[in-house]
Order: C-alpha cells, then sequence, then structure tokens
C-alpha cells in the first residue's frame, strides 16, 4: 500500500472519529431524546 | 398482507411480566425510551400463527393506574391516548398466582376501559405448592375475559397465550365494575356532561394529571370544573372506588378460587425469619457484599489479562505484517490499543450485572431495603436508596434512574446527587490498573492486599455518599410527605434466562455505546500525540542529535529519545504541560494529566488514553500495565506510579465526578441544571484537595 | 381491643379496623390495607421501624409512621 492511501485512510478514520464525538457531546440536544437511554447508550455503560 | 398488532403488557411489579415478555419475543427485544423521559421502554416482536405480528410493549410495573411516579404514569398516559403509535390493540394484564387478589385491582382498571383484555395467571407452577386451584371456566365469565394459565419457569401456556392474542377480536369489552355506585350524584353528573366520554377515563383525568391525546384535550378541559370537590373528597372516592373493586374481586374469588391452607406451604417465612433478622440479617448482607468484591476481582482477573496480552501481541503483529504508514501505525497505536481498552472491562461488566440481576430476581433487594430503611433514614435517604446505591456499583446512570420509585422528593434528590460518589465499574479498571502497580502482592487473614485496597475503595465511595446525604440533609430545605411502601416479593430461582438477557443487554450496550466513544478518543488522541506544530516537533531528530552528540548512547536508546521529544513537543504533549502546573502538586506528569481530562467523557478511558499516549513513544511490544511501571517521574525520579502518586489518583478518582453522561442525566432527572453544576464543582474541588492532601503526606 | 398497626406484635394477626386516608398513601390502600382485611406481623427491623406485614395475603413493609395512622383489632 502506498503512503498516500495510507495517509487517506488515517484522515478518514480521524474525521469519523470527530464527527462521531461532536455529535454525541455537543448536538445532544437535538439527539438525546433517542440516544442517551438506560440501555446506557450515553458514554457511559 | 401481514398485519400488526399493538400489544401492551401490563402487570404489578413482580408478577413475573418480565419472563413473560421474554418467552414471547425471546432475543427479538430492543430496550430505549420514552421520548423526553429517562424511563426504560421495552419492545419485541412475537410472531403468531397466519403471518400475524404481534408488537409487544413491557410497560413498567404498577400497583394500580393511580400513578404514584414517572414509570407508573407512563403506563396511564399510554392506556389514554387514542392516537398514541404504541396505542394497544389488547391489554395482557400479568398477575402472580399467588397475589391473585391484589392483582386483579390493576386488572378491574383496564377493563373499564374498555380495551381487549387477556388475563394472565403466571407462576402457575406454584399453585400445587400453596394448595390452590382455581376455576378457570369461572374466573373467565365473571371477569369477562380469557385466561392464560402460564408458567414460564416450565415454559407452559405460552401457546395458548399467543393463540388469545391473535384472536384478540373476541374479547369482551365490558366492565367489572360500575363507577356511579359510588358516588351516584357526582358520577351521573359527570357522565351525563360528557356523554361520549368513558367515564372511568374522566375520573382518572380529574384525579390525576395526565396529559393525553390532543383531540380529546378540548373537550375534556372542562372537567376541570369537576375537581370542585376538596382534595381529601377526592381521595376518599378513590378509596370507595378501590374498597368497591376489592368487593367484585373478593366475591369473584370466593367461588373461582380455592386455597387449601393445610396443603400450602410457607417457605418464605423460615427464610424471612433469618435474612430480615435484626443481626443474621446484617451478617448475611455483608457476607453477600464480601463475596460479590472478592469474586469480581478475582474471577475477572484471568480474562482481563489474557485480553491485555492478546491485545498487545496483536498491536505488535500489525506493525510487523502491515506495510509502514500513518495508517498502520493509528492501526497498532491508536486502534487496537483503543479496543483493548473497550474490551478488556467486559469480563468485570458482565460479573457486576450478574450478580445485581440475581439480587433482584430472587427478591432478596427488598430484603435489603426493609433492613437499610431505619439507617438510610438517619442520613436523609431511604430504604429504597439502597437499590440506586447498589446499582450505582455498577453505573450511575441506571442507578439515578432507578431513584424513581422514591416517593419523597428530598430523598429522591438526596439519593440523585449522591449516587455518583459510589465506586462504578468504569472507576474499576482505573483503580485495578493503578492497584495493581502500587500496592503489593500478599495477603493478609487470606484476603489479598490488593483485593482489601479494592474493597477500601468501595467503602470510601459508599462512605462519601452517606455523609454527603447526610449534610445535604441537613442543608436543603425541602418539604415532602414521606411515605413509603415496598413489597416484599416471594423469594423466587432466578431465571437463568432473564439474567442471560440482563448481562447480554447491558454488556452490549457498554461494548457499542461507551466503548464507540473511547475508541474515537482514542483515534484522535493518536493523532494529537503523533503531529505537532512547530520546529521542535518537525526537527526532533536534529535537536536529539545536538543534545546526545557528546554522549554514547546506542541506536536504540536514541530512537526512544526522539519518540519521548517528538510526544512532548505533539499537540497533546503542548495542552498537557499546560495544565502540568495545577496537577503537580498531586503528583502526576502531565501524560497523566492528559488522561485525566480525557476521561471526563467516561472514567475507563483514562486507561485507554494512557495506553495510547505510551505506545506512541515505545516500540515494544508491551501490556499497559508494564508500559505503566516504567515511567519515570521527570521531576523527582523514581517510577512515576508510585505508592504516593498511586494513592492520589485512586483518591481523586474516588469522589471527582468524572463522567458527563451521569450529569446529563441528573439534568433529566431533576429538571434543572442548578443540581449537576453544583455536584460537578463540588465533587472535583474535593476530589483536587484530598488528592493534593493524600500527595503531599505520603510523599 | 382497638390500637394502632404500630404497636402489633410479632405473630399477632388483627383486623384493620380503620385507616385514616388522608394520612396513607392510596397505594397502600389499593394494596391491600383496607378495614375489615387481617393483618399480621412478619418481622421488624431494629427499633421496629420499618414493619414487615401480611396484609391480606400481601407482603409489605411500612414505616411506623404510617403504622400509626391504621387502627386495628385484636
Amino acid at each position: 500500500m502506498n503512503p498516500f492511501i495510507q495517509n487517506i485512510l488515517a484522515i478518514a478514520a480521524l474525521i469519523i472519529a470527530v464527527g462521531f464525538i461532536i455529535t454525541k457531546f455537543f448536538l445532544k440536544k437535538k439527539q438525546s431524546k433517542k440516544s442517551c437511554s438506560g440501555d446506557g447508550d450515553c458514554g457511559c455503560h | 398482507m401481514s398485519k400488526q398488532i399493538n400489544v401492551a403488557l401490563i402487570g404489578n411489579p413482580n408478577t413475573g411480566k418480565t419472563s413473560v415478555f421474554n418467552a414471547l419475543t425471546g432475543l427479538n427485544q430492543k430496550v430505549g425510551n420514552y421520548p423526553g423521559i429517562t424511563v426504560e421502554k421495552k419492545e419485541g416482536v412475537c410472531k403468531l400463527p397466519r403471518g400475524v405480528k404481534a408488537h409487544i410493549i413491557d410497560l413498567p410495573g404498577t400497583y394500580s393506574l393511580n400513578a404514584s411516579s414517572l414509570d407508573e404514569n407512563v403506563v396511564i398516559e399510554l392506556l389514554l391516548n387514542k392516537n398514541d403509535k404504541d396505542f394497544p390493540d389488547l391489554a395482557v394484564v400479568v398477575s402472580d398466582v399467588e397475589n391473585l387478589k391484589r392483582n386483579l385491582l390493576l386488572f378491574t382498571q383496564i377493563k373499564d376501559l374498555e380495551i381487549p383484555t387477556i388475563l394472565v395467571i403466571n407462576m402457575a407452577d406454584r399453585m400445587a405448592y400453596k394448595g390452590i386451584s382455581l376455576d378457570l371456566e369461572y374466573l373467565q365469565e365473571h371477569l369477562k375475559t380469557k385466561i392464560a394459565l402460564v408458567s414460564t419457569r416450565k415454559n407452559q401456556g405460552i401457546e395458548r397465550l399467543k393463540s388469545l392474542i391473535s384472536n384478540y377480536k373476541d374479547l369482551s369489552i365490558s366492565h367489572n365494575i360500575d363507577l356511579t355506585e359510588i358516588d351516584k350524584d357526582y358520577f351521573k353528573n359527570l357522565q351525563n356532561t360528557f356523554p361520549n366520554q368513558l367515564i372511568y377515563k374522566l375520573w382518572l383525568v380529574i384525579t390525576q394529571d395526565v396529559n393525553f391525546g390532543k383531540t380529546d384535550r378540548n373537550e375534556i378541559d372542562a372537567v376541570a370544573n369537576f375537581k370542585t370537590k376538596s382534595k381529601s373528597d377526592l381521595k376518599r372516592l378513590q378509596q370507595k372506588e378501590t374498597i368497591k373493586r376489592y368487593q367484585f374481586i373478593n366475591d369473584v374469588l370466593k367461588k373461582g378460587q380455592t386455597i387449601d391452607a393445610a396443603q400450602a406451604k410457607d417457605l418464605r417465612m423460615k427464610i424471612d425469619r433469618i435474612i430480615t433478622h435484626q443481626v443474621w440479617g446484617y451478617v448475611i448482607f455483608f457476607i453477600i457484599l464480601l463475596t460479590i468484591f472478592q469474586a469480581i476481582y478475582d474471577w475477572s482477573s484471568i480474562p482481563m489479562d489474557f485480553i491485555d496480552t492478546t491485545f498487545a501481541s496483536l498491536s505488535e503483529w500489525t506493525k510487523n505484517q502491515l506495510p509502514q504508514g500513518t495508517f498502520t501505525s493509528l492501526l497498532a497505536e491508536g486502534i487496537i490499543p483503543g479496543l483493548g481498552g473497550i474490551v478488556i472491562f467486559i469480563p468485570q461488566i458482565a460479573f457486576l450485572f450478574l450478580f445485581i440481576s440475581v439480587l433482584e430476581e430472587s427478591g432478596y433487594m427488598s430484603r435489603v431495603v426493609f433492613l437499610m430503611d431505619r439507617i438510610m433514614r438517619r442520613f436523609g435517604l431511604s430504604g429504597k436508596s439502597i437499590v440506586p446505591l447498589i446499582s450505582g456499583t455498577a453505573c450511575a446512570i441506571p442507578a439515578i434512574m432507578a431513584t424513581r420509585n422514591i416517593e419523597n422528593w428530598k430523598e429522591r434528590l438526596i439519593t440523585i446527587l449522591v449516587t455518583p460518589f459510589i465506586t462504578c465499574s468504569a472507576r474499576l479498571p482505573v483503580y485495578l490498573i493503578i492497584i495493581s502497580l502500587v500496592i503489593p502482592e500478599g495477603r493478609f487473614i487470606g484476603l489479598g492486599y490488593q483485593a482489601l485496597t479494592l474493597m477500601l475503595l468501595y467503602l470510601i465511595g459508599f462512605g462519601a455518599a452517606v455523609s454527603s446525604a447526610y449534610l445535604l440533609n441537613k442543608v436543603l430545605k425541602i418539604k415532602s410527605k414521606a411515605f413509603f411502601v415496598v413489597e416484599m416479593p416471594n423469594y423466587k430461582l432466578p431465571l437463568l434466562k432473564n439474567v442471560a438477557i440482563t448481562v447480554l443487554e447491558k454488556t452490549k450496550s457498554f461494548v457499542f455505546g461507551a466503548g464507540k466513544i473511547i475508541l474515537a478518543i482514542s483515534i484522535v488522541l493518536w493523532f494529537l500525540a503523533s503531529f505537532g506544530p512547530g520546529d521542535d516537533f518537525k526537527n526532533a531528530e536534529e535537536i536529539t542529535f545536538k543534545e546526545y552528540a557528546s554522549q554514547n548512547i546506542s541506536q536504540e536508546e536514541f530512537q526512544q529519545k526522539v519518540a519521548s521529544h517528538k510526544l512532548e513537543h505533539s499537540f497533546i504533549g503542548i495542552t498537557g504541560r499546560a495544565i502540568e502546573p495545577a496537577i503537580r502538586p498531586l503528583g502526576y506528569d502531565w501524560k497523566i494529566g492528559i488522561a485525566i481530562v480525557s476521561s471526563f467523557a467516561a472514567r475507563e478511558v483514562f486507561v485507554g488514553t494512557l495506553a495510547t499516549i505510551y505506545s506512541v513513544g515505545s516500540d515494544e511490544e508491551e501490556t499497559i500495565k508494564n508500559r505503566m511501571a516504567g515511567e519515570v517521574n521527570p521531576i523527582l525520579g523514581g517510577p512515576l506510579f508510585n505508592f504516593a502518586s498511586g494513592i492520589s489518583l485512586l483518591l481523586f478518582y474516588a469522589f471527582a465526578m468524572q463522567c458527563m453522561s451521569t450529569l446529563a442525566i441528573v439534568k433529566r432527572e431533576t429538571n434543572s441544571w442548578k443540581w449537576p453544576i453544583l455536584q460537578l464543582t463540588i465533587m472535583t474541588l474535593f476530589a483536587y484537595i484530598v488528592a493534593l492532601i493524600a500527595f503531599q503526606l505520603l510523599k | 381491643m382497638e390500637d394502632t398497626l404500630a404497636n402489633i406484635k410479632r405473630g399477632e394477626r388483627c383486623i384493620i379496623t380503620d385507616v385514616s386516608s388522608i394520612h396513607i398513601p392510596l397505594k397502600l390502600l389499593e394494596m391491600g390495607c383496607l378495614p375489615g382485611n387481617y393483618v399480621e406481623l412478619v418481622q421488624v427491623a431494629p427499633f421496629h421501624d420499618p414493619m414487615y406485614l401480611n396484609i391480606n395475603g400481601t407482603h409489605l413493609a411500612i414505616r411506623k409512621e404510617t403504622a400509626m395512622h391504621i387502627l386495628i383489632k385484636k
């Protein structure tokens, strides 16, 4: 695999991770009704 | 075309309603929340003959439609709102054969709502044992329903229940009770004013604040006029209503049920004489707790060590086998250790939920409530607070939600505020790794020092919870009426299936809930640790070369110096060093600082963060623990994780409110930002001070 | 002999004669704590509080302060 593809993959992973954290913690108000629940789907368990 | 029937499963607590639900749906279920509130909503699908599907909702357990808690309110809101998408086509009322009389109260209320209703008489396997026999024909006729005699333990009667569900159109919807007989003038007047409404529905709206279907809303608003009766008058009517219902039930059961007292065996009394005994009760409770902690520590250490080494070698393998590059490094140093940091907690979480669900299922938890009430009340808590406090050892979130059945608001608020002090399973990994680093192995009267330390930390958490409850009880000026009614259910052998589903469900939601966040944070951290701004980072090799040019160091050592120089000047290193002055007095370096900050998302991130940070700087295949043991304190010299800094860290984690999700739940449950903010400030400040004192004294 | 439920002794079986509905939560009534039903003390915690009762076949625990508002006949 050439370094270019390696970089692309790594950056993609970073974007997904950052995007996930942002939606989880900073856009919580919109989401909270569905996602944060008793089954512990909320960052703790 | 496939058809779907909405089925609501309703019943008193402790009737085995969830077992019926599990028997109908198997693993075909999902747990969510009712919109806007944190009441657990369990739904599942059950396949019926002829391609019909039943969508089954397991409603929260309730003794009656007169709701006294948020959970119970869910039941009545759903049953009154015909426009709700989940509005049931039929209700299945689950009752327990030993408590049929009381269980039928709820049944008659639901019948009065004119919803087709099936009666499940559960735990039928206990009938012979209790000397009970039932005349089902008679009961069906007089209760105007169909009955399914079910034993989930023996797997009997479920097929009949399914066939009754699919033929729900044959069910009668006529009443059992005529409300107007209670107070003729009042109820007749009420019915005449609203000829199109069900009288029982009107009565429910008058006696409690329910929010119901929008279309009905306007018409029913006028009902307010009927609240003219004073509160105590209304309550007197409710009492008369209850008496009336019981009269009906007694009349029906007199012929429909025979109990041969001579045949009945009462083992529970014998067990309870000991288990709830004024002395032995407490001794037994303490022994059970001790066993649980020892077991969690001992049993889970084997799979945990295995997981730790497996991930270390997996990481090493990836690095050697895949072509070199950024992504391979990310995999080997960020993602795999991050995943390892999730998987490693599975054994403990599974064990913990195993114990908690066994205690609840067996009926023992209610005995603990009984035993502890008087003691807890001294601290402004209720005996019912013991359930949140014990579940808090798993996670504060379900624990805080479990406070809902504490009827007294002040006791409930105090319980919510102090529960985060209880050692939750997220603290466990932090504790375990630090204990294994700083507490020597060895034994004291059969118990390991390390296990004792863990036990001590649990006691400290519990102590902090009750003493802050004591203070809050003195400080908070809230007046509220205290009611305390706890049912003491019969002892039951926990159903393996129920326990297994709970353990599986909770573990799964940890792996996919918290796990995703831990993984995401590990990825971000890896980037922050692997890149940095400015020349210091870019020219790390030259700078290190110059610095060590005069010294004779090996190539390997040189590489390590470069790596640590890079880490120090990476984004994460810069941030970490910026906050270092604040945490240095506690005995921590900037790496621990980063771990503390990132673990605010969830405590267990602490270990994953350190794993990521240290693996960025190292070349060799090593476990997290070995890497941490090798760290050197940059200022004092000697191992970074020594007795003083270790104890300081343990205490910091014992007291600090390191969990965003808990704050969010507290906000929702108290309906105000005031309490979570207060919690965060006080707990963190206290944690900091205690950790500071501990380190300064011990160093 | 009339007395309040708070003074019942272990193993004693009594009949409930009156409940003060203002002081008693509806939930307790609904669980069977109604005039005419029998009540038996199964066990008490230290200081006689809370009380573990068998009311009309339902086993439950209530606090002494609540029991004081329930009248019984021996």
